[in-house]
């Protein structure tokens, strides 16, 4: 037993000491991931909401590890958006969402909860959910592959606003 | 043929010029800083006259000190004011914006059915046989559009008086003689006398939700910032008030240890709390915005907030959604290298998590991340702690402890539920999933509970852990996962992935079987088809869940996958790649440093 846990333990820390991967290589990489989903709020997401004629409140993004600190593994990029309330049906404005993703080459899928709607593409997931108190756009990444260090130093840049142009 | 009336189209129904958020935010600062007041007061109280000064010297300096704390009174007496009305002014907001939202529907039904009838009637107006059921239709559209009217004009009304009293009742502690009557009101709340009453109950969840709902606003806020750290934790407080004293814990904690820093006197536990405390704000400002797509209120509130615990990891507990009032509730654990500086990513999963839930129904989710245990955690190849800390792990110890605190917090949510018991499901990754076992043995009063990555749980067979139902979640290339399996150390019990068990296996995929993605495997559970059956069960949509087989030592097709046949595998698979080359290497180091013994600047 005490064979096992050592054996283990020593493959378990091992994996979490990371790997030595490339770092240029890696920030290509997650550079590339951020660049595709800010292209996307200017884009499909403007797309979908500005015949809304809901109010921008805020908007952030960030990138955040995929496992623990010292199991990183790599980074996911996530978008956050915020829009004030709406007094029309959110029926209508989750058609819109999905139209305008739609146009844009996303994979709709309609859940079960009328007022969400989430969209799929080249690994990133777009979700819109539409109330009358609010309204909130997310997109969020794939994991991608990084060494822990690299991972960590993203994560540690924190939130950064978007603007709504 | 005769005319009919249809009423005129009705404007939108006027925004709030106030947005609930915004005043819980002011509120937030307005209690972070009577917290430092009392603090300064509790210091000045605390100052006797200086041993040995004797006459006019001591005179002056008793009556120096008692001075200066009757005046920091008056200032806080005039914040407690301040605070009560803007808490005040913050549920009149969201009771406002609920009534402007059922106005709001109004309105829109009406408009629609009058451009309805408008369209029935034009072109038609010949056939009279239509006229009288269309003046009674138009006649309760009338009626309805002028009740309408009144009910926006009544509402516009009672929107200008909250911002009116909120601005008057801010006015009326604004200046120092005013702050000298709130501190001589008989009314004032004694936080002294509520701190013992506080004390008498706290550790019985139900006896205190029950005392706290008798308390007015007034007694809440005093006691809240009087002791924001006890009444942010303690369980059976509602979570809403919860969330209020842990923000202004959190926000004074990093003023107050700011200063300190500035001075040179923060010790290292103190930075400690400092990290920890700015790790969450940092999460709390990046979600400054998030609101309830329904109620306008704060998405997040923080339950637990104790920074200097657990050896300085901290303790913390976060919701998406509030738990007490909603319909589904779901509270996950984690595991290994978890604690407060990992924060990011796990309240990334679990918003993951709460927008999986909230998408397959109609019904409200809150969604909680409680890390208030010592998870085995730190760096091995860190210091001789951080190697006592990370190596917990094989041992089901920290587990059995923290069953324990999971056990206390979750009574303390049923404690503070409001209206119907809420769907309550637990969920446990990785150690967390022995953590969340150890609770179950011990009665965890949940709905469903949930192990993903599993390393053991302290029972054999789920019935024999709990009365709720148990689901698994277990990816075949997920080694941790094996730790409990047959051919398994099993320190830490058993693996309830196994036939045996008789707990229900999810899909999950299986991930790839090569050693470099063991602990991608490991860490990924909260994506793709797993999160989507997380969600399912977390909101009781059983339906929606996709199985896998349990797995069973022997069949007619073989058998599944043992922890040593994963090793051996995965690694051939994965030979030349970077982690194989990093085990070999630290395996050269670990026993370089065994038979040279530890030492500073070496492997320890």
């Amino acid at each position: 037993m005490r064979g096992w846990a050592v054996a283990a333990g020593m493959a378990l820390a091992a994996s979490l000491s990371g790997c030595s991967d490339d770092p240029a290589t890696d920030q290509k990489d997650v550079d590339a991931v951020e660049a595709r989903a800010l292209a996307a709020v200017d884009g499909v997401v403007h797309d979908a909401m500005d015949g809304t004629g809901l109010e921008f409140v805020s908007g952030r993004h960030r990138f955040v590890t995929c496992g623990d600190g010292l199991a990183a593994g790599g980074v996911i990029h996530r978008v956050s958006l915020n829009f004030g309330p709406s007094d029309e049906p959110v029926e209508d404005m989750v058609d819109a969402a999905a139209s305008a993703m739609e146009a844009d080459g996303w994979t709709v899928k309609r859940v079960e909860n009328p007022a969400i709607v989430e969209g799929a593409k080249d690994g990133d997931d777009l979700r819109f959910q539409f109330g009358p108190a609010g309204t909130q756009v997310s997109i969020g990444s794939s994991c991608v592959d990084t060494s822990n260090d690299v991972a960590n130093d993203y994560q540690d840049k924190g939130y950064t606003d978007l603007t709504w142009k | 043929m005769a005319t009919i009336e249809l009423p005129r189209t009705i404007d939108p129904v006027p925004t709030l010029d106030s947005t609930a958020v915004r005043a819980a935010t002011f509120a937030t600062n307005l209690r972070a800083v009577e917290v430092q007041v009392k603090d300064v007061q509790a210091w000045a109280e605390s100052q006797g006259v200086p041993e040995g000064w004797q006459g006019d010297a001591r005179d002056a300096a008793d009556h120096g000190t008692t001075r200066f704390a009757r005046r920091v009174d008056v200032s806080e007496a005039a914040l407690e004011q301040a605070i009560t009305a803007t808490d005040r002014f913050e549920d009149r907001l969201v009771r406002l914006g609920a009534r402007r939202i059922a106005l709001a529907n109004r309105r829109t039904t009406l408009n629609d059915d009058v451009e309805t009838l408008r369209a029935e009637i034009e072109g038609n107006e010949a056939v009279e046989a239509n006229v009288t059921a269309w003046e009674r239709r138009a006649s309760a559209l009338r009626a309805g559009a002028t009740d309408l009217v009144d009910d926006i004009t009544a509402w516009n009304g009672d929107a200008d008086d909250a911002e009116d009293e909120f601005i008057r009742s801010l006015q009326g502690v604004d200046e120092i003689a005013e702050g000298q009557r709130a501190g001589q009101d008989p009314d004032r709340p004694d936080p002294d006398a509520l701190g013992r009453a506080f004390d008498r109950r706290v550790g019985d969840p139900v006896a205190l939700a029950a005392w706290w709902r008798t308390l007015s606003r007034a007694q809440k806020q005093a006691l809240l910032t009087e002791r924001p750290h006890e009444i942010g934790n303690a369980d059976g407080i509602p979570v809403r008030d919860r969330d209020e004293a842990n923000r202004a814990a959190v926000y004074s904690d990093i003023d107050r240890l700011t200063r300190q820093e500035a001075d040179g006197e923060l010790t290292d536990d103190e930075r400690a709390i400092l990290d920890n405390a700015k790790v969450i704000r940092e999460e709390l400002n990046g979600r400054m915005d998030d609101v309830d797509p329904l109620s306008g209120e704060h998405l997040v509130h923080v339950i637990v907030y104790k920074p200097g615990e657990h050896g300085g990891d901290g303790g913390v507990a976060i919701s998406f959604g509030d738990p007490d009032r909603a319909d589904h509730v779901s509270v996950n654990v984690p595991g290994l290298t978890s604690e407060t500086s990992s924060l990011p990513g796990n309240l990334a999963r679990t918003e993951d998590l709460h927008g999986s839930a909230s998408g397959q129904t109609d019904g409200t989710v809150a969604s909680v991340f409680w890390l208030d245990y010592d998870a085995p955690s730190g760096n091995p190849v860190g210091s001789v702690d951080d190697l006592l800390d990370f190596g917990s792990v094989v041992g089901p110890g920290a587990a059995d402890r923290g069953g324990e605190r999971f056990s206390d917090f979750i009574d303390g949510l049923r404690a503070s539920d409001e209206g119907e018991r809420a769907h309550l499901t637990a969920i446990g990754h990785s150690y967390g999933s022995t953590t969340v076992g150890h609770a179950l043995q011990d009665g965890l009063p949940v709905d469903d509970a949930i192990l993903i990555g599993s390393p053991g749980v302290p029972e054999h067979t789920a019935a024999a852990l709990t009365d709720a139902d148990v689901w698994v979640g277990a990816k075949d290339n997920d080694p941790v996962s094996l730790l409990g399996a047959d051919d398994g150390p099993g320190t830490l019990g058993g693996d309830p992935a196994q036939e045996s068990f008789g707990a229900t296996r999810f899909e999950t995929g299986d991930g790839s079987s090569r050693i470099q993605d063991a602990l991608g495997n490991h860490t990924s559970y909260f994506t793709g088809d797993s999160l989507h059956n997380l969600g399912a069960i977390v909101v009781n949509q059983d339906d929606n869940v996709t199985h896998d087989e349990e797995r069973e030592r022997w069949t007619d097709e073989g058998h599944y996958q043992t922890l040593p046949e994963y090793l051996v595998e995965s690694t051939i698979k994965g030979a030349g790649g970077p982690i194989v080359d990093g085990v070999e290497e630290w395996g050269r180091d670990f026993i370089d440093s065994l038979s040279r013994g530890f030492g500073p600047g070496r492997f320890l």
